[in-house]
């Protein structure tokens, strides 16, 4: 989408992202010895597509597995199954020196700025922290310290200040740009915005779309709220009880979804058909029933007439009983 | 909201309101939060007072000549009170001068406390930050260890070893350190096991950098506050466990000056000078007191969000 204007973004037909089968499984309980004997599947055989240049929007309710999906696709935590293909490298099956090019191209931008920066590193050192990977001198380091903090609008004497002495937006700011220190074509924004106020959800969100048309970066972009989505998504996952759901072009999902969570997350009042905390809820396993495996293919199936938008299968009479339970 | 409200209001918005505070930090800006905290000033006051009065005592026990100060016996002039003329702080039993072997008692018992700090905190930090990171197997195995040695007293384990070694300093040291890294461990892996889940270290290891160097430039440095906080109080748990020690007679022996031992001794002499005794227990309570209140202080310094510059 946004390759014409950018020279890192090689002519090729393979998605920038391809994730196949992608599982996690945490456990929650030990038996007698200690073994993990029950286990919440936080990920279940998700499988998605990610083109250059676009924004993927990954949608759900706290606990639907958005956030260890990313962590899963960046290679934080280990998965339990599958596979992730990220611009021609096999990044589960990577040693040390192709991790750590995979580490320069895939970055991460954390939900609460509060948490995402050392307490007691200054700007200059927090965002400088990924170039001391790459080997640059002092001198080139500092210069493009101060290039970066251009680049995220801050004032340059934010590189000598410490993170308690910037406002929410500006640590979201300094963020981005230790995430943009090592160059990458690829970042994955988990809630970047949930933890500002209104009017500084819509300065960072700007400068993000503003950066990805700059720099041609592709957004895997993590967010519960749903006007945000609009504003930022080519297109739309929606993700439930660690499952995928349904995905398409976001102008197809917003004015046409399919699947019931789906059109609850987009109705006015959604908390009040979907809450609870979903994977300790009572009626767990009737969700899991509710949201596909009504056939023998658990595979998502094209919408007619829609082809890039795939919902998953769902069983309406299980979906229903499953309401009627919350 | 909607998109369309995200779109059309941001020209409108101000800029984000800047911080502009001068950049530069001198030393005394840096221990502005220290200086307003009047207890640990006079917790520094103290700590300091008897870190010199402990180098004179050292200076007395060790450099050839000067050690006739403290071990040299008046007979004729056995508990004198304080104040008395040439004994600031009057004569013990033996007529030795209190005020040198207070000092020397104090180099003894800090060297002690500092000693056993020193050891029980780097076992402690290494082997507690090792569980902490790696966790598994080696955690609950490191974890079971700490445990059981928490469970032993001090003063078990003390006279267990000088049965095993001689009484002196050597077993103190050595069965305080046996005991005191397992505080340090425990506290040290606990603030790993949190630190490692903060959303920086994961930011550090998404952008590549190595385990090691985490270690180094994420989670030291912010154990650095607690570990210094701890290493003040544990010197002064020692300095009354070894004064307690000494007490029974299982810490270091005379002519070595200890003010456990000198309380020990003084207690013989209660109603002929109570001063043999309430002199050096007077000056293990002050330590104690000085650097807890220190201890406090540095916490304080050592807190990112009392910073106010």
């Amino acid at each position: 989408m946004h390759c014409a204007a950018s020279t890192r973004c090689p002519m090729s037909t393979e998605p920038l992202l391809t994730v196949a089968n992608l599982s996690k499984r945490f456990p929650v309980a030990t038996d007698f010895f200690g073994r993990p004997s029950t286990f919440v599947s936080a990920v279940d055989d998700v499988g998605l597509q990610v083109e250059r240049g676009e924004t993927l929007a990954l949608v759900g309710e706290s606990g639907s597995g958005k956030s260890t999906l990313a962590r899963l696709i960046l290679r934080l935590i280990e998965p339990t199954a599958g596979s992730v293909r990220f611009d021609g490298l096999d990044v589960l099956n990577s040693g040390k020196s192709q991790m750590l090019e995979f580490r320069r191209k895939a970055q991460i931008i954390f939900q609460d700025p509060f948490e995402s920066l050392d307490p007691r590193m200054k700007g200059e050192v927090i965002v400088a922290e990924g170039m001391s990977q790459v080997g640059r001198s002092k001198a080139e380091r500092k210069e493009r310290v101060a290039e970066l903090l251009d680049l995220v609008q801050l004032p340059a004497d934010a590189a000598q200040r410490f993170p308690h002495e910037f406002s929410g937006g500006q640590r979201q700011r300094l963020s981005i740009a230790r995430a943009l220190a090592v160059d990458p074509i690829f970042v994955v924004a988990d809630e970047p915005v949930s933890a500002l106020d209104v009017s500084m959800q819509s300065q960072i969100l700007n400068l993000m779309r503003d950066l990805q048309d700059r720099l041609g970066l592709t957004y895997l972009f993590i967010s519960h709220d749903m006007s945000v989505i609009r504003h930022m998504a080519d297109r739309v996952a929606v993700m439930y009880l660690g499952r995928m759901v349904e995905i398409g072009p976001a102008a197809e999902v917003f004015s046409n979804p399919i699947h019931p969570y789906t059109q609850a997350l987009l109705s006015a009042v959604p908390s009040l058909i979907v809450g609870g905390e979903p994977p300790a809820m009572l009626g767990y396993e009737a969700a899991r029933e509710a949201i596909g495996e009504c056939s023998s293919d658990r595979g998502l199936q094209p919408v007619a007439g829609q082809p890039n938008h795939l919902v998953a299968c769902f069983g309406q009479d299980a979906w229903t009983r499953h309401r009627g339970q919350q | 909201m909607s998109a369309g409200d995200l779109a059309t209001i941001n020209p409108q918005l101000p800029p984000e309101a800047t911080v502009t505070t001068a950049p530069s930090r001198t030393w005394g800006d840096r221990l502005a939060p220290f200086l307003a905290n009047k207890l640990a000033v006079i917790g520094a006051i103290l700590t300091s007072f008897f870190l010199i009065v402990a180098c004179i005592g050292a200076a007395i026990m060790y450099v050839p000549g000067w050690n006739d100060l403290y071990i040299d016996q008046r007979l004729r002039e056995t508990l004198l009170r304080p104040l008395s003329p040439g004994f600031p702080l009057g004569t013990d039993q033996f007529g030795r001068d209190m005020m040198w072997r207070i000092a020397a008692g104090t180099a003894v018992s800090l060297f002690t406390g500092v000693a056993v700090t020193v050891i029980s905190m780097f076992f402690g930090m290494i082997l507690g930050a090792i569980a902490g990171y790696k966790g598994g197997i080696i955690d609950r195995l490191i974890s079971a260890i700490i445990d059981l040695v928490w469970g032993f007293p001090v003063i078990l384990v003390a006279v267990i070893l000088v049965g095993m070694l001689k009484p002196g300093l050597t077993a103190v040291i050595l069965a305080v350190s046996l005991v005191n890294w397992a505080g340090f461990a425990r506290i040290v892996r606990a603030q790993v096991i949190s630190l490692k889940e903060r959303a920086f270290v994961e930011a550090a290891r998404a952008l590549g950098v190595p385990s090691w160097k985490i270690i180094l430039r994420h989670l030291i440095p912010n154990m650095l506050g607690t570990s210094l906080v701890m290493a003040s109080y544990y010197i002064a748990v020692t300095v009354i466990a070894e004064a307690g020690l000494a007490f029974i007679g299982l810490g270091a022996q005379p002519p070595t000056p200890s003010l456990g031992q000198m309380i020990s001794e003084g207690r013989n002499f209660l109603y002929a000078n109570p001063w043999v005794a309430i002199l050096p227990g007077a000056t293990i309570a002050l330590i104690v007191l000085g650097l807890n209140t220190l201890g406090d202080g540095l916490r304080d310094i050592f807190d990112p969000h009392l910073r106010r510059w």
